[in-house]
């Protein structure tokens, strides 16, 4: 009896010694961990940025040699072509829009890009300043299923304007600032069921507003789990589920329409299961999820 | 026979009560544990500790994860001898020596078996095998100058190759040159950026250290492997030894050759000039050229930028010599480049087609005034006039046009910097400076000004070093403290990162000791500090943080703006700065953010450092916001003095504007014949070096205030001392109109900087040693000539100087009659300065002179040597990669063929852990005796129970109190408070067998009366109760088992 007491004793001072706080979001359950090739650029490994994935799990890649890579479902590079320019900058969002043809945010030239599908440029709009159809660095893009596409930038203006498909102004929400309407780099954007779901990078929230500017509400994380911290995009799933990625905790974070979070996978490293500076994030048909582990210089590829 | 028996039966001696079988199970239970964990058939738990942790409100603990080792071996099997000890330690329990009872005796004798078992295993030193299929490459790339343009190819190849590994398998990257560094550690991810951050020297090729730090690089447990990319010439280090050594550990060399072979290549070997010149007499420059091929060019001659002589010349394959007549009309240094200007595909290599060579014809000492820029050159006029009422030849020169090597200062004696300021100048101007005073005993004086000294941001400088004060206050002068926060977003160019880290370190150097840094930026962890707000004296902390950042590419400024404001607000400093360095395209802050800024009065500057499509408008706005400056530089080489021009605004308050006569402070010969001196109006404040050899003239007296205060320590005004070969001193006020303008029209005035210059100035004397140096290959030679009247042997000994920390001193041996001659290895392309000393005994004789090394040897190859590559890879059983092939063959080359690899790693501390949690078990089972009735009694819920349990308890209590009373002394009716909680068991005390009983015990008789007399020797003490106790339990327990 003695025996089993002091047994007893010791296991409840371990025990004791190991119960903390711990981060109460359920981890995302990942079978596999595995990358896709980022062909190299002359003497660099480029890091891929902006993602794509369409209904063919075609996913189209925005790498930070300036390039636009076309990758089959299984991870296998099919086309790729380069920007018009990107000495001065690469850009950072892309959207392949319901005609088939590609749609780039050309960060760093203040303008957006429309190729056709075979690469060649069909279209550009935009140019620097402040007004309507003009940009400041923007950095997303996404269409709706009525062929509206909004664009956000985060330049001197944090906004997102709305153009018909042909590259018509509609109009504009959104400025500098913290408060609700208001962003710190708009940088990923998704429609839903009427809806617009933005991130707001360094406010460190999602902002919900409908498809006609008004803005509707913020979302709210539940109490226990750890706020987002510089969600950089966003892409919804089937199961109308929402895929943040989180650029500063190095994360990505899958929670429902509500907020509530399903499971969070994924921490700020170089090795394997981390991610460094991850800004983007798209989910196939068949549930695998690819990551732009951006400050690693690879796509990452999780299987449920 | 009879001694083996009696020796075994003394080891095992009879047992006090009979041995039944289930006394063998602890040993069973030990036997197969121990068995289990031995062949890893029970797997051991090994935990480490991961990032994650566990928060418990005040304190974190990592947390951490468990790995389970499956297969395990031992690096000294011979400890498993000892396990012969375990019979032994558990026969005496068995038997009964124990003096347990029997159940507790069994778990005793587990435990204990189980303590010599682990103890057993941490003698044997357990190691974890691991199997691991993974590979680790590291791709060990040659960068020195022979392969420069094939330096692109190589990192293609890298590129290339990296882009295909496998995801689990490991890359890293080394490059080298002289020396070598580690761009990327071996990991799964390969974030090969386009530019490569670290700084080696490159003039030379150094395949040791560069195999070596690649093979230290690779981990353990994976098959490891380097791919070499080289041109295989080796310049520096032994191969051999390094080679041994990846052999021994298995690392595979694959090789890429870099190869060329010039067919043709002209360099300019040598610019010969005459040893020693005469005043307007003709000599000859000899320019010694080679070539593979034969050709032709054009030949020209220069010193400085004067052009002497361009002639066309045509060349044989091999050496040839061409003359070229010189002249020089008046003494100074003078730098001749001769020039072969080709046609283009007439020469491989254009780095080695200019060489250099100087001039030096000794005239009377001439001193250097030299000005900031940004200064009126007629406020110095009158110093200037005084130097030249002097009888000495002055050159005026802006800091701007100051000589960038110290070879080119030898014809001044002296050089005054009149309220310079350090951005003005570039680091390895000052550095010429610097070496000119120490190596080449030239004068220097700093002379004050609001450019001078501390606020001119000398501090940390070489300059600050040579100078007899200290830019540093001393704790009593009460100056408001500084406060600067630095951000560093990623910086996309060359070396960006190593720019950023070392200009952060420069600007902590500029700053007081008492002033605060910090320095932010995006880091793996975030938007975070490097090191918060910090005392600048704690310099020697902040470097390695400073330099193991990784600074990444910040999203936004207002999160790292936000943190540093709320620091510098918190700080007690009285000015508060900030400094952004960029690329320009992160997130700009919130209106709201740059109106705190304003609020409270928290500049911003901000530099734009290749900024995207040269968009710099945030960073403007920001600085124009926050009354900050906006910095646009075309050159990062201006980063250095950007800081400092903008850590020196926090030192402003170190100019101290007052009236005073300085006080004289010692006797020097700078002071002779110098009455009283008129007043001065201000001064910068410094401290005297802490260094006997730093003698103050001239003080400025405390001021009232401070006297009132206690403080009667001066400011130094005049000081002197001698730094290397030379003389400095530091002048704090000024000699214009400023602060010296009763000084001016003083009548003494041209006397004292006249004496000032003089006590400063190079001595001249007579010399009879003749100095003459040449470069041959890497290898610089100096040769004396002794022509003193008088022969007699010396003892030479020359110091040479020069670029990367080259320092090197070494005897002249004496070849010929008044002749001594040395050589020795340089160490690059530079300009070196040579000093020598020579004595006799009585005669003590001093010389500068200099090497000029045009070139990197690296540039003398004209050919690859392959054949030391391919023998690395034969030796290390690696192979050539055909660089011909395709990137994703060669990827499959580097990363396939793999074997997997054993490893083992030592876990024996996790036993020591289990040792020290089965230690205090082992003693408590043994010592101690828990009641845990009350946990029973928890459970009767029923009151009446509970009453009755505590009215039994106190009754019971009252028993054993009077009986122990009664055995303490049966006199005493008043029972012993001390005793009265104390939770005995209510057990008859058993008989003692009488001393010298057999060994076998007789079972007792049965429960003895409580009243049975106590031994004889029971004194009522509390040992006496323990050990009655003691015997009384192992009567129970012999009682319990019969």
């Amino acid at each position: 009896m003695t025996v089993l007491a002091w047994l007893g004793i010791i296991l409840t001072c371990l025990s004791v010694a190991g119960c903390g706080h711990e981060n109460e979001d359920p981890e995302l359950p990942v079978s596999r961990f595995d990358s896709w090739k980022v062909p190299s650029s002359g003497r660099f490994l480029p890091a891929p940025r902006g993602l794509y994935a369409d209904e063919k799990d075609n996913v189209y890649v925005l790498d930070d040699a300036g390039r636009v890579l076309i990758y089959n479902s299984q991870g296998k590079v099919i086309q790729q072509w380069e920007m018009p320019e990107f000495s001065a900058g690469k850009p950072e969002g892309i959207w392949k829009m319901l005609d088939g043809c590609v749609a780039v945010s050309d960060t760093h030239y203040h303008r957006v890009v429309i190729f056709n599908p075979d690469g060649t440029v069909k279209t550009m709009f935009g140019t620097e300043g402040n007004g309507p159809s003009q940009f400041v660095f923007p950095v997303s893009i996404a269409q709706d299923p009525h062929g509206f596409l909004y664009v956000g930038e985060y330049g001197d203006h944090q906004r997102v304007q709305k153009f018909t498909a042909d590259g018509e102004y509609v109009l504009q929400f959104g400025h500098h600032g913290t408060g609700d309407g208001e962003f710190q780099r708009p940088s990923g954007m998704i429609w839903h069921d009427g809806e617009i779901f933005c991130v707001d990078a360094f406010n460190d929230r999602i902002q919900v507003f409908s498809d006609q500017g008004k803005f509707l509400r913020v979302i709210t994380l539940p109490e226990k789990s750890a706020p987002l911290e510089y969600p950089y995009d966003i892409r919804v799933s089937k199961d109308n589920l929402l895929y943040v990625i989180e650029n500063k905790s190095a994360r990505l974070t899958v929670m429902r329409l509500d907020g509530t979070i399903v499971g969070r996978y994924g921490q700020p490293g170089r090795g394997m299961n981390q991610f460094y500076q991850p800004w983007d994030v798209v989910v196939l048909s068949d549930g695998r999820i690819l990551v732009a582990d951006t400050g690693n210089h690879r796509l990452v590829e999780l299987t449920p | 026979m009879n001694k083996l028996h009696t020796l075994i039966s003394r080891i095992f001696p009879a047992p006090h009560r009979p041995v039944r079988p289930k006394a063998l199970i602890p040993l069973a239970a030990f036997i197969v544990i121990f068995t289990l964990i031995c062949f890893s058939i029970l797997p051991t738990l090994v935990m480490t500790m991961s990032r994650k942790s566990w928060d418990l409100g005040l304190f974190k603990f990592p947390k951490p994860t468990f790995e389970l080792v499956r297969e395990m071996e031992f690096a000294r099997p011979w400890a498993f001898v000892l396990l012969l000890f375990t019979p032994w330690l558990w026969w005496m329990q068995a038997a009964g020596h124990s003096g347990l009872p029997e159940r507790r005796g069994m778990w005793a004798s587990f435990i204990r078996m189980m303590i010599c078992g682990l103890l057993i295993l941490v003698l044997a030193e357990p190691r974890a095998v691991r199997t691991s299929d993974i590979v680790a490459v590291v791709y060990n790339v040659d960068v020195s100058d022979s392969v420069n343009e094939a330096r692109t190819q190589a990192f293609d190849l890298v590129a290339g190759t990296a882009a295909q590994k496998p995801t689990t398998d490991q890359a890293g990257l080394v490059v080298f040159g002289r020396t070598a560094a580690v761009e990327y550690p071996p990991r799964e991810t390969f974030p090969f950026e386009k530019y490569i951050n670290s700084q080696v020297s490159q003039d030379a090729t150094n395949l040791e250290q560069s195999l070596a730090l690649s093979a230290a690089m690779l981990p353990e447990e994976h098959l490891g492997r380097i791919v070499l990319v080289s041109d295989g010439t080796e310049t520096v280090g032994q191969l051999k030894d390094i080679v041994d050594d990846l052999q021994s550990r298995d690392v595979q060399v694959d090789v890429v050759p870099i190869e060329y072979d010039y067919k043709y290549e002209v360099l300019l070997e040598r610019l010969d000039l005459p040893r020693f010149v005469k005043l307007g007499e003709t000599y000859e420059a000899s320019i010694v050229l080679t070539s593979l091929a034969k050709g032709k060019g054009t030949l020209v001659l220069q010193e400085g930028e004067n052009i002497l002589a361009r002639q066309e010349v045509e060349f044989e394959p091999g050496k040839s010599r061409y003359s070229i007549p010189i002249k020089v009309d008046q003494p100074g240094y003078y730098e001749y480049s001769a020039k072969i200007e080709l046609a283009p595909d007439a020469d491989s290599r254009s780095e080695n087609n200019e060489v250099k060579n100087y001039l030096y014809l000794e005239g009377p000492g001439r001193i250097l005034l030299v000005m900031d820029p940004q200064s009126n050159p007629a406020e110095w006029q009158a110093m200037e006039k005084a130097l030249k009422q002097g009888e000495r030849q002055v050159d005026v020169l802006s800091a701007l046009e100051f000589p960038l090597d110290p070879l080119s200062l030898m014809p001044y004696d002296a050089v005054i910097f009149a309220d310079v300021a350090a951005d003005s100048l570039l680091a390895n101007q000052m550095q010429a400076m610097h070496d000119a005073i120490r190596n080449l005993g030239i004068g220097f004086m700093m002379v004050g000004g609001p450019n001078s000294f501390g606020p001119g941001g000398w501090q940390g400088s070489v300059i600050a070093d040579a100078l007899p004060v200290s830019m540093e206050i001393s704790n009593k002068k009460i100056l408001p403290k500084g406060a600067l926060a630095i951000i560093l977003h990623t910086c996309e160019f060359p070396q960006g990162n190593s720019w950023a880290k070392r200009i952060t370190k420069k600007a902590i150097q500029v700053l007081n000791s008492e002033d605060l840094v910090g320095a932010l930026a995006q880091t793996m962890n975030g938007d975070e500090w490097i090191f918060e707000l910090t005392p600048a004296n704690k310099y020697g902390e902040l470097v390695p943080l400073i330099n193991n950042a990784s600074i990444g590419d910040m999203g936004t400024f207002g999160t790292t703006m936000e943190m540093g404001l709320e620091a510098l607000i918190k700080s007690d400093a009285s000015s508060r700065h900030m400094i952004i360095i960029s690329d320009g395209d992160a997130q700009p802050p919130v209106p709201a953010l740059v109106a705190k800024f304003v609020e409270h009065q928290v500049s911003v500057s901000t530099v734009a450092v290749f900024p995207h499509n040269g968009d710099v408008s945030i960073l403007e706005d920001i600085a124009a916001a926050t009354k900050g400056r906006f910095y646009y530089p075309s050159d990062p080489n201006q980063l250095p003095s950007i800081f400092i021009k903008e850590a020196k605004t926090l030192r402003r308050s170190q100019l101290q504007e007052r009236k005073f006569v300085p006080m004289l402070m010692n006797v020097d010969p700078m002071m002779r014949d110098i009455s009283d001196s008129p007043p001065l109006h201000g001064y910068v404040l410094t401290t005297p070096k802490d260094d006997p050899r730093a003698t103050i003239i001239l003080a400025a007296p405390p001021t009232e205030s401070e006297v009132a205060a206690g403080e009667t320590e001066s400011d130094p005004i005049l000081a002197v001392w001698r730094y290397g070969l030379g003389v400095t001193a530091a002048f704090t006020s000024d000699l214009t109109n400023r602060w010296g303008k009763d000084w001016i029209g003083w009548d003494q005035y041209q006397q004292l900087v006249n004496q000032m210059v003089t006590r400063i100035s190079r001595a001249r004397r007579e010399q009879y040693l003749r100095v003459y140096t040449y470069v041959n290959g890497n290898e610089g030679v100096v040769v004396v000539e002794d022509f003193h009247p008088e022969e007699t042997l010396l003892d030479v000994n020359v110091s040479v100087t020069g670029p990367n920390s080259f320092e090197q001193s070494q005897q002249v041996r004496q070849i010929a009659p008044r002749r001594y001659q040395t050589s020795m290895p340089l160490k690059g392309e530079g300009r070196y300065q040579v000093m020598i000393g020579a004595t006799d005994g009585t005669r003590k004789e001093t010389a500068y002179a200099g090497f000029i090394v045009s070139y990197s040897p690296e540039y003398l190859r004209f050919r690859a040597n392959p054949i030391v590559l391919r023998d690395i890879a034969e030796r290390t059983g690696g192979s050539e990669l055909d660089t011909d092939r395709s990137v994703e063959d060669l990827a499959g080359q580097i990363y396939g063929n793999r074997k997997p690899k054993r490893s083992s790693r030592p876990i024996f501390d996790w036993f020591l852990m289990g040792l020290a949690c089965l230690l205090p078990m082992d003693v408590a089972i043994r010592r101690v005796q828990l009641d845990l009735g009350w946990i029973k009694k928890l459970f009767k819920r029923q009151k009446s129970e509970s009453t009755a349990t505590i009215g039994a308890l106190l009754q019971r209590t009252g028993e054993v109190r009077s009986s122990l009373n009664s055995q303490r002394d049966p006199n005493a009716n008043s029972p012993r408070p001390e005793t009265a909680g104390r939770p005995l068991a209510p057990r008859q005390p058993a008989q003692r067998p009488p001393t010298g009983t057999p060994t076998k015990t007789e079972a007792s008789p049965g429960p003895q009366p409580s009243s049975s007399p106590p031994p004889a020797s029971d004194d009522g003490g509390t040992t006496s109760r323990l050990l009655a106790m003691k015997k009384k339990r192992e009567q129970d327990g012999d009682g319990d088992k019969k």
